[in-house]
């Protein structure tokens, strides 16, 4: 049975847009950057201290921006509290508001504990007047440091980032369930949607961390080790195989049980999606990067190339990801619920969720990272 | 039997345990109005001639946003080599007779008219991701959208996989059929139901003893749209084929 | 000697009274009917009754207009309700019908109005009376195809058709 095109009246433009691109990609580089963090403090991988706290920082600015792309698309922003006033425990939704506060709390807790010796120091040092109040206010009052309290503070670390890995993988981890649980759409209705959510996640995080690491300890605001670099490039790769087996897997089902999905997605990749999921995703997301952070394992000495080429491995793969969340979100709106008429996706400059605004959303974090930078040195506390 | 209790817990899911912490109202005895009833929709394939008066009617009398549709009607033309032409254009509004046939070059050997419109599902997946309890079941079986609740995701309208739902541009909140719930608790039919020349539309309550809606529903062979994806709808077609999508 | 664990203490004091608060505050935002019949706000059943019908329903045309009752129970189109032709040409949108303005409530007297329905098309079923060509039937009834005023209704009675 062949159909020509229709669809269904009502699917006429496409509403979820570049805010709901955005969103999955700024909370994946949320998850990703403290999954490079808790390495050092949870898994004990010493050679990665120079960058993990710089990587919670890098965390918790992104995360001041999660709800911002959710309540631009929203159509009554004003009341987005309602989700947890009213919720409705059915729905993956309901669940953003505790899974957000829950993690933000725990992030700023280790982030304050963190950095428990430093915003004494200040306070002992500091002049006086509001810097004064300012740094007696975030040590709560309590200005002993001996190495008993250090002993206790390295101990409430290691529960909090315990604490932060699930939430910082349900928070991303959740979003891919609400893609991957819809079963009115066939490309996104896979209970692999999570995992391919996590792992990429993890992905763009750990790449962003790299580069902001490999610029920093350039400046010198960062200490500079080739064993740290070469452990989150490897850590990098892992999660890309990881994630390409995901995918893999994911494509391969729906093409071998060949279900009435398959009628959809076939055309899709075909036709809709060639240049953004085959071509840009996989050609020159996964494979470049993959490629090349194979052949990175086997640089052992030269220590110029081996930080070129991360960078151009980041690069692609933090392209991959947002490709990804486009090829996720926008493609599967590219089909009417009729499962036989596809319809284009345009979007302007200056609208509302246009791309304009996609790219302050974007940049905005780093704003945050420059603010918080300030506050709290990223480097190792020596005094 | 402990075994069913463990198997209807498992049955609704983590959802159905915490919604032991949910108050859960009043019951029947206390508010019989919202109880009285539980309405059915039937969709007569075979009595529909594709006029499209019902999608006017509902355009009338519901103020549907003009590019929106929350009734419309899909001609389907089946050709002998199994290949369908489906069009729908404007929703039907105009009717199919001032329109382009999309299979006019064609021979098609099978033709008929397909209403649509929200399907009151049971199962529905729209209430089931609703975050905020905005879309809801009501007591007589009515999916409603409380528009002073909805924060405008659009979650069910990605979630409907019948297309029945849309963001109300005027007020940027899901909008979709109430089967005229305005009309139906003053004892009134749909409005499209109202209007509809050969009785293609048939609406009435389940709970009423010897009701046409019940004698058919208990005697003609039916479907409903979709049936693989377990929503239960509570519109059921006679005579439907199996190109409908 | 001072506890070591103060700190975090002190923080998961604030963040306890943080949660308290926002659990003390919900209660308050919740409406008060959410909950009366179900999981959602119990008052939007009454404001969604509350609007006022537009079509009326045949039955309420009759209270008033006997004139037709007669011709329309014995012809073809006994079981098609008023307002399927009395609120052509799609005329009813701005104005109330009770006001009832005879204009907005006039039906859509051109050939299109009866063609909607009884023009010839495939997919309609078979039995039903549809018109396959209209310029013949009207030349074979002596009229003239080309004048556009020229109605169906100048043969057929709309109220009680008869072949």
């Amino acid at each position: 049975m062949t159909y020509s095109e229709y669809l269904y009246p009502n699917d006429i433009h496409i509403f979820w847009s570049l805010m709901i691109v955005t969103y999955p990609f700024i909370t994946g580089l949320v998850a990703g950057a403290f999954i490079a963090s808790a390495l050092y403090h949870v898994f004990g991988r010493e050679e990665m201290k120079p960058v993990s706290r710089f990587a919670l920082l890098v965390s918790l600015s992104f995360m001041l921006c999660v709800t911002l792309p959710l309540l631009v698309h929203l159509g009554h922003p004003e009341r987005s509290f309602n989700i947890m006033i009213t919720p409705h425990w059915h729905s993956a939704i309901a669940g953003f508001g505790f899974i957000y506060s829950f993690y933000l709390i725990v992030l700023i807790l280790e982030i304050l504990v963190s950095y428990r010796e430093d915003i004494v120091h200040n306070y002992r040092f500091s002049g006086g007047g509001v810097q004064r109040m300012f740094w007696g206010v975030l040590a709560l009052g309590v200005t002993d440091i001996n190495e008993e309290t250090r002993k206790a503070d390295r101990k409430v670390i290691n529960v909090l980032a315990l604490l932060g890995i699930p939430a910082a993988c349900t928070l991303h981890g959740y979003v891919g369930f609400l893609f991957g649980s819809l079963k009115s759409n066939p490309w996104w209705s896979t209970p692999l949607m999570p995992q391919v959510f996590l792992l990429s996640a993890i992905l763009s995080g750990l790449a962003l961390v790299i580069l902001l690491y490999i610029w920093f300890s350039n400046k010198g605001i960062l200490t500079r080790s080739f064993e740290c670099l070469r452990s989150l490039c490897f850590f990098l790769w892992l999660s890309m195989l990881g994630y390409v087996i995901s995918e893999g897997l994911e494509i391969l089902f729906f093409f071998y049980e060949s279900s009435d999905a398959w009628v959809v997605i076939s055309t899709l990749l075909a036709d809709w999606l060639w240049e953004t999921f085959v071509i840009m995703q996989l050609g020159i997301g996964v494979v470049v990067s993959f490629v090349l952070l194979t052949i990175m394992i086997f640089i052992k000495e030269n220590e110029a190339l081996y930080t070129r080429l991360a960078i151009i491995a980041s690069v692609t793969s933090i392209f991959e990801v947002w490709m990804m969340r486009w090829n996720v979100i926008i493609g599967g709106q590219l089909f009417s619920k009729s499962g036989v008429g596809f319809r284009a996706f345009n979007v302007e400059w200056l609208e509302k969720e246009g791309i304009l605004m996609t790219i302050g959303l974007t940049l905005l974090p780093f704003l945050f990272l420059y603010i918080l930078m300030k506050i709290f040195p990223p480097r190792e506390a020596a005094h | 039997m402990a075994d069913k209790t463990r198997r209807d817990i498992i049955k609704a899911g983590l959802g159905g345990m915490l919604a032991v912490f949910i108050p859960k109202g009043l019951t029947a005895e206390e508010s019989p109005d919202w109880f009285e009833h539980y309405w059915v929709y039937i969709i007569d394939i075979n009595a529909c001639i594709g006029c499209g008066a019902c999608v006017r009617a509902d355009k009338r009398e519901n103020d549907v946003p003009p590019a929106f549709f929350r009734t419309w009607v899909e001609r389907y033309q089946v050709t002998e080599d199994d290949h369908v032409y489906v069009d729908s254009p404007n929703g039907g509004k105009n009717g199919f007779v001032s329109v382009d046939n999309p299979a006019k070059d064609a021979k098609p050997t099978k033709g008929f008219f397909v209403p649509k419109l929200c399907n009151h599902c049971r199962h529905t997946p729209c209430a089931q991701v609703c975050p905020v309890n905005a879309s809801y079941i009501s007591p007589q079986g009515v999916v409603l959208v409380d528009k002073q609740r909805c924060i405008g995701c659009g979650y069910c309208v990605q979630a409907c996989p019948y297309g029945s739902r849309y963001i109300d541009p005027r007020t940027h909140t899901a909008d979709k059929c109430t089967w005229c719930f305005h009309r139906i608790t003053k004892g009134l039919q749909p409005a499209c139901v109202t209007v509809c020349p050969t009785g293609a539309r048939k609406f009435g309550d389940l709970k009423e003893k010897g009701s046409e809606i019940r004698k058919i529903l208990s005697t003609a062979l039916t479907n409903v749209l979709k049936p693989e994806l377990n929503t239960e709808p509570f519109c059921f077609y006679i005579g439907i084929d199996k190109a409908v999508r | 000697m001072v506890d070591p664990y103060l700190y975090i203490k002190r923080a998961m004091i604030i963040v306890v009274a943080i949660i308290i608060m926002g659990l003390g505050v919900r209660p308050f935002l919740i409406p008060a009917s959410f909950g009366q019949y179900g999981e959602f706000r119990g008052d939007h059943l009454y404001e969604e009754q509350a609007r006022d019908p537009i079509h009326q329903g045949s039955d309420v045309c009759a209270g008033c207009h006997d004139e037709n009752a007669g011709a329309i129970a014995d012809g073809g189109h006994a079981k098609v309700p008023c307002e399927t032709c009395h609120f052509q040409p799609y005329a009813g949108d701005e104005n109330h019908p009770n006001a009832h303005p005879e204009v907005t409530n006039a039906p859509d007297r051109s050939r299109d109005a009866c063609a909607i329905c009884h023009q010839y098309l495939f997919s309609r079923p078979e039995g039903f009376p549809r018109q396959e060509d209209m310029a013949l039937h009207m030349e074979n009834n002596g009229a003239d195809p080309t004048d556009s005023e020229i109605g169906c209704i100048e043969c057929h009675n709309p109220h009680s058709p008869g072949m």
